[in-house]
């Protein structure tokens, strides 16, 4: 069953003359990091605040394992939800501990377990134990983002919200911050709807992509789909995606394989041999799908290739 | 010249020591009737402030209404309010309520208003109640901001509350009305002074207080 359900929703702030969210229907599933794509005032943010209804559609409904939302007493579905957003928005005046222990607070866990929580969650989003007193104006930007990913996971939460949480954050840092997403997505996997309008970042961490253009869905796709075929020039000139082939194109296979190890079940794999381009690997992935392709010294496997390896070649972020 | 003043304030020194028990007891007087006024302006002001903060309505009426109050001297209130009250110690009191009131309101209303968006955000967005999110966010953050408000009408009122003494409330005021009475500028002294030190100290102590609760910079 999918984690997230949305049914027809749409959502018209008052006074303005055209939707900000248009009839969407969309499923995200369980355990996967799902990105919302598209240009500013696109209405990424209006719809990912409709999951956890900081705002309410105008019309349609939206589901959380099945059940309606509306269902459920808005504090209590707001606790089960992870929420972090671009400004972090980290009490000032309660120590890093206190912040973190906000929804295990309200959710009534006694001091010790949520003092244990506290220290794991410090483990987990690799910050040091004794910023347990200390105050957020005391951390740097990207410290302060770990903080408010602690806190949002405090109460061990199915569903994350993340509203472009690495948006105001130095590239270098907001690198090492995605990469840590995705560790602790492999962990932990959670469901998490995410927002950017930073086409590497979705590349990068999306298992789907989803492209909203003024409030519609143009096109709901892994990003290797979403690269091999754009779905109108819309998706193709706001992914760039001429350009990021073109450069796939540049790359060969042995610069990018992995030397071939056990878990790799070589019988049906698509094969390429040695120099092969990787615009040529990204279109045996799209036909018939595989993720995996197998490269071949004088018709032996060698070494393989998953779209993990396409991702982290520099190309895709042009 | 320095002399002179020198002099005097000799005068309002023995006048002083002479006089011990009247002017403590003025002093408690004083204290008390600005205490009065102050606690009630906070009781009333700060509930009102987080209130015009959130409706356009209660902003609109109250904020015109308290604006237009600041523009009436406190001595002026006064005597309005005689004809109603008489020539009381309540009197006294709700004038300087009255004169307490605007800079605690203002502040207090600023203070909500400009409460950063995103932590308040945060707050709904991880299931606090408004009450929960007035108690454990919205009001320590407003603090700070609130106690300037305080300190500001503590000053007024601790400086106007000589005026007192022209109902017959006692305080301070007791020794300037004296003073002006037998053209005495040492029993004037006897209360410009103190009031003085006191408004200096609570001044203080509250700039104190306020640099303990607010949160931590750096
Ligand atoms: N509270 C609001 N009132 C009126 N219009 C809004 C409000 N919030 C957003 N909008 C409008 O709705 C559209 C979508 O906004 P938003 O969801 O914030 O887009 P995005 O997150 O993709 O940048 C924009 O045109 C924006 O101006
Ligand atoms: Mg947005």
């Amino acid at each position: 069953m999918a984690a997230i359900q949305f049914v027809n929703v749409s959502k018209q702030y008052p006074g303005t003359t055209a939707p900000a969210v248009d009839n969407i229907t969309l499923e995200i599933p369980e355990g996967s990091i799902v990105v919302l794509l598209g240009p500013s005032g696109c209405g990424k943010t209006t719809l990912l605040k409709m999951v956890n209804r900081l705002h309410e559609p105008t019309s349609g409904k939206i589901l959380l394992d099945g059940v309606d939302i509306q269902s459920i007493p808005v504090n209590q579905l707001r606790r089960n939800i992870g929420y972090v957003i671009q400004q972090v928005g980290l009490f000032p005046h309660l120590s890093i501990a206190k912040n973190i222990a906000v929804v295990p607070d309200l959710l009534g866990w006694d001091r010790q377990r949520i003092n244990q929580r506290v220290n794991e969650l410090l483990d987990l989003v690799h910050l040091p134990l004794d910023f347990r007193n200390r105050y957020p104006a005391q951390l740097s930007g990207g410290q302060q983002q770990r903080v408010g990913l602690a806190r949002a996971l405090a109460a061990d939460p199915e569903v994350m919200l993340m509203d472009e949480p690495f948006g105001a954050i130095d590239a270098i840092t907001r690198e090492s911050l995605q990469d840590q997403l995705l560790e602790l997505q492999r962990r932990l996997k959670k469901t998490i709807l995410f927002v950017t309008h930073d086409v590497e970042e979705a590349l990068k961490l999306a298992d789907e992509i989803i492209v909203l253009d003024k409030g519609r869905l143009v096109q709901k796709d892994t990003p290797c789909n979403l690269l091999a075929n754009p779905a109108g020039d819309f998706v193709r000139q706001l992914l760039n995606t001429d350009d990021r082939i073109r450069q796939l194109s540049l790359v060969r296979v042995e610069t990018v394989m992995k030397p071939l190890d056990s878990t790799i079940h070589s019988n049906r794999l698509p094969r390429v041999p040695l120099g092969t381009d990787l615009k040529r690997v990204l279109s045996l992935m799209l036909s018939p799908a595989s993720d995996t392709v197998l490269v071949c010294q004088e018709g032996n496997p060698i070494g393989y290739i998953t779209f993990e390896e396409l991702r982290k070649v520099g190309c895709l972020s042009a | 010249m320095v002399d002179t003043l020198i002099h005097t304030l000799w005068q309002s020194y023995l006048y002083f020591l002479n006089r011990q028990t009247e002017f403590w007891g003025a002093v408690v007087d004083h204290l008390i009737l600005a205490g009065i006024a102050i606690g009630l302006a906070i009781l009333v002001c700060v509930p009102l402030g987080i209130w015009t903060s959130k409706s356009r309505f209660a902003s609109l009426t109250l904020m015109n209404l308290v604006n237009g109050l600041r523009v009436i001297p406190s001595l002026a209130v006064l005597f309005l309010i005689i004809p109603y009250l008489g020539l009381t110690s309540t009197s006294a009191i709700v004038a300087l309520t009255i004169l307490a009131m605007p800079p605690v309101l203002i502040n207090t209303d600023a203070a909500f208003r400009t409460l950063e968006p995103a932590i308040i955000e945060a707050a709904r967005g991880m299931g606090m109640s408004a009450f929960q999110r007035l108690i454990k966010v919205e009001f320590p953050l407003a603090i700070p901001v609130i106690l300037t408000g305080v300190r500001i009408s503590a000053v007024d009122v601790i400086a106007s509350a000589t005026l007192a003494a022209f109902v017959g409330s006692g305080g301070l005021g007791i020794y300037i009305t004296r003073g002006f009475a037998l053209y005495d500028y040492s029993i004037l002294f006897v209360g410009a002074i103190p009031v003085a030190l006191i408004t200096l100290a609570v001044e203080g102590l509250l700039a104190l207080l306020q640099k303990t609760l607010q949160p931590i910079k750096t």
